[in-house]
């Protein structure tokens, strides 16, 4: 649920919060469960609506994206909720070189931006734009053949 | 649309990085003010940026006193620390920061345990810097003790990227006062299974009145508090030293059976840097937060002169920490790992950490087949958290609350006495959680 509002658009804290409010509706409605997979498409569908309820701007642009989101989720939904996806994520992290590996993480553990990196890597910005542009081509590819879709 | 899809992937990958990646002991920063990362829907920047806008202001004029809390940052993900917490005001974007600039905020009191932190998250290198450092420092330089007691809990945190400094820091035992030698020991016993080398303890030969070091007696003048860390030292080494980095996942398992509390210790640690290979010792590791029994610690206390009692300390409790942070690591979403979430959740971290544990125990409990004892110290540790000054944490146990408590007393008393608070966004939870626990 977290990760799902994550991707909708939603930063750390808000996702933290909507997630709780939707569990909030969870509890307070007389869902009846039939299988964890309908559970999930319910709770997903009231992540949605209660993400989409705070839009105030340009909502036609927004949920064109979160009907992207949707699509994407209905066929890797299964990897992503059962936690497969990030699995295949740590895998497929091994299969990058040294240095690429090193600007990713620097990137996404540390929120480097890419002039900071290339200040500490001896590297020009555009070097490191590249090398996380690949970095993330090679992840893809990994991530879907592992993930078999 | 297939640039949108790529788009969406692109976000999945960003998103799922940052989960795998992220030390969630590091305050939580805004990606866009931080962080060049696209923002999500594809050529919408602007309108992404005014409706974050949007949504933050409908939040704050929402959430009262829910605004972002964070605890200060553990330092050097250690428990032992002395360090002084950052005020606010002067809380910087510490991952900006260079090594070189993190190195000189390591020897001022108002950001060194920020500087530790961020020194912990950086691996290998800074491990480089930081041990450089601490083999250059002179003991008779002014605050040398207190900064090099800073350097080595950031090089304890760094466990296996500062491994291979543990010979050269064992050397440098000789050259400290017995304080700063008890310190070097216990570091170089916490990097010990990681060491390419095989160590040895030098020779000690404990007094009340002074301290041989291979016959050698050094500098007098110690503490008793010293002497009994120094006692400690030696034997924590003489524990952790069974832990090796050549070892197969099934000998690591076979010593989370040890007699020795600290060679269990250093497995579950071991185990929790293999990653993936680790996987077959979850059920062990499971085993080892489910059970009460652990061996005993010894503990040095000079009690006079001439005598030294050696308590018989429990390690279960920091077993129990320890397994609980290397299960998350590898199997969070397994029923069973609910125990290592409420370790998460009465622990000492950042409240985003606490919170996230408390929303993954409501999402696991009714499947986890707890024993009485441990459902009555999970529903414990939410119902404290419900009790929380925080508006984040509290709601999140709040809502757990609900969905494990069914049938609570105690869990009913809680969400009541919620129920007569102030704060209107954690009645109207309460409420909801109450209907459930009641139904």
């Amino acid at each position: 649920m977290y990760r799902y509002l994550r991707v909708l658009g939603c930063d750390a804290a808000d996702a933290d919060d909507l997630t709780q409010d939707v569990f909030a509706r969870f509890l307070r409605s007389s869902f009846e469960e039939r299988s964890p997979a309908a559970t999930l498409t319910y709770l997903r569908r009231t992540a949605r609506h209660l993400f989409l309820d705070r839009i105030k701007i340009d909502r036609p642009k927004v949920i064109e994206w979160a009907d992207a989101v949707d699509a994407e989720w209905r066929t890797s939904g299964a990897a992503e909720d059962s936690g497969e996806w990030v699995e295949a994520l740590r895998a497929c992290l091994g299969g990058l070189t040294q240095r690429s590996r090193d600007i990713v993480i620097r990137f996404y553990r540390g929120g480097q931006n890419r002039a900071v990196i290339a200040r500490e890597l001896g590297m020009s910005e555009r070097g490191v734009r590249t090398s996380l542009h690949r970095a993330r081509a090679i992840l893809r590819e990994c991530i879907q053949r592992r993930t078999g879709r | 649309m297939n640039s949108l899809r790529d788009e969406v992937f692109d976000r999945q990958l960003e998103v799922a990085l940052e989960e795998l990646l992220a030390p969630e002991d590091v305050p939580i920063h805004d990606p866009i003010t931080t962080n060049d990362n696209p923002r999500p829907w594809h050529g919408l920047a602007f309108v992404a940026l005014a409706a974050t806008v949007v949504i933050a202001v409908a939040l704050l004029a929402t959430r009262g006193n829910d605004a972002e809390t964070t605890e200060p940052a553990q330092s050097a993900a250690e428990t032992d620390t002395e360090g002084e917490a950052l005020a606010p005001e002067q809380d910087p974007v510490w991952p900006e920061a260079t090594l070189p600039q993190l190195l000189e905020a390591l020897d001022k009191n108002g950001t060194r345990d920020r500087a530790e932190a961020e020194l912990v998250r950086r691996g290998a290198p800074a491990a480089d810097a930081v041990a450089r450092l601490a083999l250059a420092l002179d003991p008779e330089t002014p605050r040398a003790r207190e900064r090099l007691a800073s350097q080595l809990r950031v090089l304890r945190g760094l466990r296996q990227h500062a491994a291979h400094h543990a010979p050269a820091l064992m050397e440098h035992v000789a050259d400290w006062p017995v304080g700063g030698c008890a310190d070097l020991l216990k570091t170089v016993a916490v990097l010990a299974p990681w060491s390419p080398h095989e160590l040895e303890m030098p020779k000690f030969e404990m007094s009340f009145n002074e301290v041989k070091l291979d016959s050698k007696v050094m500098a007098r003048g110690f503490e008793i508090p010293e002497l009994n860390a120094l006692h400690d030292a030696t034997t924590m080494f003489s524990g952790r030293k069974h832990v090796r980095p050549d070892q197969s996942i099934p000998r690591l398992i076979e010593l989370l059976e040890s007699e020795n509390g600290y060679a269990r210790i250093a497995a579950l640690e071991m185990l929790g840097t293999r990653g993936a290979d680790a996987m077959p010792a979850v059920p062990a590791i499971e085993a080892c937060l489910s059970s009460e029994d652990h061996p005993a610690i010894n503990k040095a206390e000079w009690v006079n002169r001439q005598s030294v009692r050696i308590d018989q300390a429990s390690s279960t409790p920091e077993i129990h920490a320890t397994a609980a942070e290397v299960l998350l690591g590898l199997a969070p979403d397994t029923p069973r790992a609910v125990l290592a979430w409420r370790h998460r959740l009465a622990g000492t971290g950042t409240i985003k950490r606490r919170a996230q544990a408390a929303t993954r125990i409501g999402q696991l409990f009714l499947s986890a087949q707890l024993s009485e004892e441990h459902r009555a110290e999970v529903l414990e540790a939410l119902e404290e958290a419900a009790l929380a000054s925080d508006t984040r944490l509290a709601a999140a146990a709040i809502t757990a609350l609900g969905m494990a408590g069914k049938g609570r007393k105690s869990a009913v008393a809680t969400l009541k006495r919620i129920m007569r608070g102030e704060n209107e966004r954690l009645r109207k939870l309460a409420d909801a959680a109450l209907r459930q626990v009641i139904r």
